[in-house]
């Protein structure tokens, strides 16, 4: 079926038959290849590295790039091939999913053009971005979702041929089992202490939290019924009840800390030290953590030295193999740092390729940008690497968003010893057992 | 002496009814005439056993609570019906306050607690735990809007504006399934049952611009 497709359309143009299906074979043993190793591959950024460089060499573009966007207007991740580190630095920031690159995302389908800019939704090219003639924008789909787009330009036969773009999405379907696969891989082994410690907070809420609630009521009921005939049995019972109500207190809170963090509620201190421990127990590694509270952030900036702080840590984790790594988060008079740091092998900044390692950082600037905070990257062979944020005292928000002011210190549950009698702790307001209300 | 208090039970863990039993059967005044470890079986055993007082678990795997007390409610107005949960969280306070609860209790409250709310539900005054009081006055002197998310006030301007979820999912280059979490969040927050409500209440109570 696609072989009457290819000769219909691309057969009669001059070259002899018997090259042109030469030629198209070749073409889908690469596809093939390409296919094949990004099935293999499980880690995230060189899925998307291979998609493109293997899209780019598929149609001989000379540019090309791979978007995945964040939902939230940006972009998550965004690579090029064909674009010198010096031109992108000048171009500066990612772009923003509107123009040709949104149209391409909300229609869902391959967009191919002689000139791009003919498009209705083209705006124009950012100073210093080369101009661009013929272009070719594919969609990568998972199940219903347009998870990222290639866009590829420059071709030395002018413009791109109905067969090229059959061949992008070919491999674009391939990508998008891929690219989820990875995701999922990713986030498998995190999700597993999750789901562990859910399971857990779970067993103990029905199991043991209602039966100390039924035991405190049969305490109380035996200790009635001893009542004058027995003082000492009462006295007994009186007792197991308020012990078994001092550790129903003690459930609560344990409940409590186990649930899972959000950003929202619980604020960034609390959401990164829970990160970070779901990270040290599904990788295995040491990282050690100095973690201050209260730093009177809005949520963008939590949310945004968040997403830098995973970011760093991926990259260590990634890289640092299996050294330990420090993880930092402070405020002074002059602002508020951040630092991730491993004493892994490190590498030679100027020696990087435009390729995972870059990639990262590009996403890293461009969160600390749009919070006006600047990102230094130190590393070199043999010094491990260090990520500072900082976020000077200038850029901090005069108000901290609303849940900040509610929300006490990030303080990991830690037992208190049993009480006797008396009312449970939380009746008097405390903080571990009523969560800090809705954000 | 008067007639005691006829209580229903209603939890699907069959030691937490017969810890509550034993002890509340020790009351004078209190009676417990039935156990119902589902939500379906308490609206029919308050409306056959003449209950005065229902106390009920709010996640149960027949039936959840939140609807059982909507039809006690309904249908056996006389019955009072008393929350008694591990939860406390905004959704399900105002959701069974709502649905006409007169107790909203934790299940740590001690057993000479529990019997008095009880005894003051049925002369036909409210009982909160603490924590539940808190969150009703918070939620009462919280000027509307208040607990919005910067996104969630641009989902609703563009709702007021009349958008349908599709559009508001372009034009805020977020998916369509995104916005849908946004709405109903929004629908909680400002205590409606749908969209257009939510519009007009973001419109009449100048939420949005």
């Amino acid at each position: 079926m696609i072989d009457r497709r290819y000769r219909d359309q691309d057969m009669g143009t001059g070259e002899s038959s018997r090259e042109g299906w030469r030629k198209r074979a070749q073409q889908l043993a690469a596809l093939n290849r390409a296919a094949l190793t990004i099935a293999e591959e499980l880690d995230l950024d060189s899925v998307l590295t291979t998609i493109l460089r293997t899209a780019a060499s598929l149609v001989r573009a000379r540019y090309g790039a791979l978007g995945v966007p964040d939902g939230r207007g940006g972009f998550d991740r965004f690579l090029t091939v064909g674009i010198s580190d010096t031109t992108a630095r000048r171009i500066g920031d990612l772009p923003r999913v509107h123009g040709v690159l949104g149209a391409l995302l909300r229609a869902g389908q391959p967009i191919r053009m002689a000139d791009i800019r003919q498009h209705p939704d083209f705006n124009w090219f950012p100073a210093h971005h080369p101009v661009l003639k013929a272009f070719l924008g594919v969609p990568i789909r998972y199940r219903a979702e347009t998870i990222g787009e290639v866009y590829l330009s420059g071709t030395p036969a002018g413009s791109f041929s109905k067969r090229d773009e059959e061949l992008v999405s070919m491999l674009a379907s391939h990508a998008g089992v891929a690219i989820a696969t990875a995701r999922l891989y990713r986030q498998s082994t995190e999700l597993a202490v999750l789901e562990e410690r859910e399971r857990v907070a779970r067993e103990l809420h029905d199991a043991v939290s209602q039966t100390l609630f039924s035991l405190m009521y049969e305490a109380r009921a035996a200790a009635l019924e001893a009542g004058a005939e027995s003082p000492a049995a009462a006295a007994a019972l009186e007792r197991l009840e308020g012990q078994a109500s001092a550790a129903l207190g003690e459930m609560r809170g344990l409940v409590y800390a186990l649930r899972p963090k959000s950003l929202e509620r619980d604020g960034l201190a609390v959401a990164l030290s829970d990160h970070v421990e779901v990270l040290r127990r599904s990788h295995g590694i040491a990282i050690e953590t100095g973690i201050q509270a209260e730093l009177g952030l809005s949520l963008d900036q939590e949310t945004a030295l968040l997403r830098i702080a995973q970011e760093a840590l991926q990259n260590s984790l990634k890289h640092a193999n299996g050294a330990p790594i420090r993880v930092a988060l402070r405020r002074s008079r002059a602002g508020v740092e951040l630092v991730v740091a491993d004493s892994g092998a490190g590498f030679d900044i100027e020696q990087v390729p435009r390729t995972v390692m870059t990639m990262g950082l590009t996403t890293m600037r461009d969160r600390a940008a749009a919070i006006k905070a600047s990102v230094e990257v130190n590393s070199s062979p043999g010094a491990g690497t260090e990520v500072r944020v900082f976020l000077p005292a200038r850029s901090l928000s005069p108000t901290a968003h609303p849940g900040a002011a509610r929300r006490g210190a990030p303080v990991p549950f830690r037992p208190r010893p049993l009480r006797g009698r008396g009312r449970p702790p939380h009746m008097v307001g405390r903080s571990v057992g009523s969560p800090g209300g809705d954000a | 002496m008067p007639e005691p208090i006829r209580i229903l039970l209603a939890d699907d863990h069959e030691v937490v009814r017969q810890g509550l039993r034993r002890f509340l059967e020790l009351q004078q005044d209190i009676v417990v005439v039935g156990e119902a470890g589902g939500g379906r079986d308490a609206v029919r055993l308050a409306r056959e056993l003449e209950v005065d007082v229902v106390l009920m678990d709010l996640v149960m795997p027949d039936g959840d609570g939140i609807s059982a007390i909507r039809q006690i409610r309904e249908q056996t107005p006389a019955a009072k019906v008393v929350v008694l949960t591990s939860y406390v969280d905004d959704a399900n306070v105002f959701a069974a306050v709502q649905a006409g609860a007169a107790g909203y209790l934790l299940k740590d409250v001690r057993p000479e607690d529990l019997a008095a709310a009880i005894r003051q539900v049925h002369g036909g005054q409210a009982a909160l735990h603490p924590d539940v009081a808190t969150r009703l006055m918070r939620r009462a002197t919280q000027p509307p809007g208040a607990g919005f998310t910067p996104r969630e006030r641009d989902v609703l301007r563009l709702l007021a504006a009349g958008f349908a979820n599709k559009e508001i999912a372009r034009k805020l280059a977020i998916s369509e399934k995104t916005v849908k979490t946004h709405v109903s969040s929004l629908l909680q927050k400002l205590n409606v049952q749908d969209r257009t409500q939510a519009a007009v209440k973001a419109v009449r109570e100048r939420l949005v611009e």
